[in-house]
């Protein structure tokens, strides 16, 4: 996008340090953190995707992962950690060249890249996923929150399960 | 003398005394096993699916798939017909065909030496045939007829493609039997389809014990703490499970939802949920759409496609190999072309079931992935399969393994084991 002016060009780049700093705090929550808490990066009638990139560009619906609203994310965590069989694993997101694409009218529109990590018990870890995330966000009492994250995956193929969040 | 752990060159491959009840471990892991299903099962008597029709509605659509192992072409040339060729150049052998899909194509020509075939899998130019300043040239009685593309016998079916590199094959429902063109057609009754979407995976495990994994529903009603918790499928609930009328290769299991209960059934579960409820519950909320009381009908077609019906969630499986011990899930959702956008909706929710992250299919991957890492260093050593008895006869319940059995007994005389 363009800027005229000095402000603007400093308004951007807070606003980008700004979704940068928002997505390593929720690549902790995924990684490190309490998956509990990840519906609160997310506004209360969200719509979480994530979604194959060859289902994108062909205007085909189906997502892998599709959750909306505070309940569909809690379901998701819930559903994965209280009845889904696994192996243990652990993730490592990768959250990179985040770009604003528009601010309108409280409606922020940015894209990230993201790679996610998975490392199985006696395994070198792998590349789970990687894509880019092309959000919507809105300020909730002035914390940016996510309205809707799409995570569009590159491989049309994924190694075998998907279990927590991108 | 037998030692205890034994490679499959050691042992023949020679099935066990016991017969349908006992599967080797070296069927999951055998190269030479391998290697004969590429022949004998793929390459052989067998009717492959393909793709569905809606996705290459018009002339000179084409998309990519495979037979087994095999990269093909299907597509549409212009009279509206199907033709399902190899990706395999004619001349030396290139593939040829990039793409994974695409439309609007009038010729395939190899970047190679620019050898070109039409829609139908016909050679139509060779470059310098004739050579050039009379010099070179293809030799005189070069006949561009017999060099074609390898194609394979097509059939359809209200909308489903398959293909058999066998040419002698008979048609697609003396194949499958009627008991199974019933089933199919419940499903498949000629109502104009939609593609919704994609998804694949790759799993490290023998392909068979995917097929195997959808002929047994003891696992359903026991792995599948999901399902079970909102009764989606239960040991109790009515069901039976049939297989076609030959070789007993394809097969359906069939049920239907009861209420969301915590008895003896879901007590011999390890972990059960049935207090388990969705803080959104549109995800879930599945709306009759087919003829009779069944509610889930999972058919598998030999050999490489699983035709998923659970609630509303309607999706072509079909299997790729990679080698013994790897294989490709690819997943075809689809629905009704005239549908409501809410039944699609419906479909689009309810598909967090299934797929990579489905809160069901996703036990099976990583239990497909557990059972090869168990099996694939003790080929000598054979499964139990005596749920339900030692036959392989229909059931009207779902506490059975009969359809496993019923597969390796087929498997045993397509395969000459």
């Amino acid at each position: 996008m363009t800027t005229t002016t000095k402000t603007r060009a400093e308004d951007l780049a807070a606003l980008r340090y700004e979704i940068e700093e928002f997505n390593t705090a929720y690549a902790d929550c995924l990684d490190d953190g309490d998956l509990n808490d990840w519906k609160g990066f997310f506004t209360e009638d969200c719509l979480y995707k994530v979604i194959p990139r060859e289902n994108l560009e062909q205007n085909l619906p189906l997502a892998v992962i599709y959750a909306e609203g505070h309940g569909g994310l809690t379901d998701r965590i819930v559903g994965v950690t209280k009845t889904t069989v696994f192996r243990k694993r652990y993730l490592r997101h990768f959250i990179t060249n985040t770009r604003i694409r528009s601010v309108e009218g409280g409606e922020i529109r940015a894209e990230a890249n993201y790679q996610v990590l998975e490392t199985l018990p006696e395994e070198y870890t792998k590349i789970l996923n990687a894509g880019r995330y092309i959000d919507r966000f809105m300020r909730v009492g002035g914390a940016l929150k996510l309205k809707e994250r799409l995570c569009v995956y590159d491989s049309e193929m994924v190694p075998a399960t998907i279990v927590y969040p991108l | 003398m037998a030692t205890a752990v034994q490679t499959d060159n050691m042992l023949n491959l020679k099935w066990p005394k016991e017969g349908p009840s006992r599967v080797p471990y070296w069927v999951y892991s055998s190269p030479e096993i391998y290697k004969r299903e590429q022949e004998l099962v793929f390459g052989g008597a067998s009717y492959n699916y393909i793709g569905l029709e809606c996705e290459i509605p018009n002339p000179g659509d084409f998309r990519q798939t495979k037979v087994g192992d095999k990269p093909v072409i299907f597509m549409r040339d212009e009279d509206g017909q199907v033709h399902v060729v190899v990706n395999r150049c004619a001349h030396r052998g290139v593939q040829f065909c990039y793409d994974m899909h695409g439309k609007d194509k009038k010729e395939f020509i190899c970047p190679y030496h620019q050898w070109t075939y039409n829609l139908k899998g016909e050679t139509t130019a060779v470059p310098f045939r004739r050579g050039l300043q009379k010099q070179g040239g293809m030799p005189g009685d070069f006949d561009l007829k017999a060099n074609g593309l390898q194609k394979l016998k097509v059939a359809t079916r209200h909308g489903v493609i398959f293909a058999s590199f066998d040419h002698s094959m008979p048609s697609f429902e003396d194949y499958i039997g009627p008991k199974m063109v019933g089933w199919f057609d419940r499903v498949f009754s000629g109502r104009p389809l939609k593609v919704l979407g994609y998804q694949r995976q790759r799993i490290r495990c023998n392909w068979k014990l995917v097929f195997e994994n959808i002929k047994d529903p003891y696992h359903a009603s026991l792995l599948h703490v999901f399902l079970v918790s909102f009764s989606l499928f239960r040991a109790d609930n009515p069901s039976k499970v049939q297989m076609d009328e030959k070789l007993g290769l394809h097969s359906v299991l069939v049920s239907q939802r009861g209420e969301k209960k915590a008895d003896d059934t879901t007590s011999d579960m390890r972990q059960n949920q049935a207090s388990f409820t969705l803080a959104n519950p549109a995800m879930l909320q599945p709306e009759k759409e087919f003829p009779g009381e069944a509610t889930v009908v999972m058919q598998t077609i030999w050999p490489n496609l699983m035709v998923q019906q659970q609630s509303n969630t309607l999706a072509m499986r079909q299997i790729h190999l990679v080698g013994p011990e790897e294989f490709e899930l690819h997943w075809t959702y689809f629905g009704f072309a005239d549908e409501s956008e809410e039944m699609t909706h419906k479909r689009l929710r309810q598909a967090n079931l299934m797929g990579p992250a489905g809160y069901v299919s996703a036990d099976d991957s990583e239990v497909m992935e557990a059972i090869q890492a168990g099996i694939s260093k003790y080929a000598a050593t054979d499964a139990v399969v005596e749920m339900g008895g030692r036959g392989v006869e229909d059931t009207e319940h779902m506490v059975t393994e009969t359809a496993i059995r019923a597969f390796y007994d087929g498997y045993r005389k397509v395969m000459g084991l």
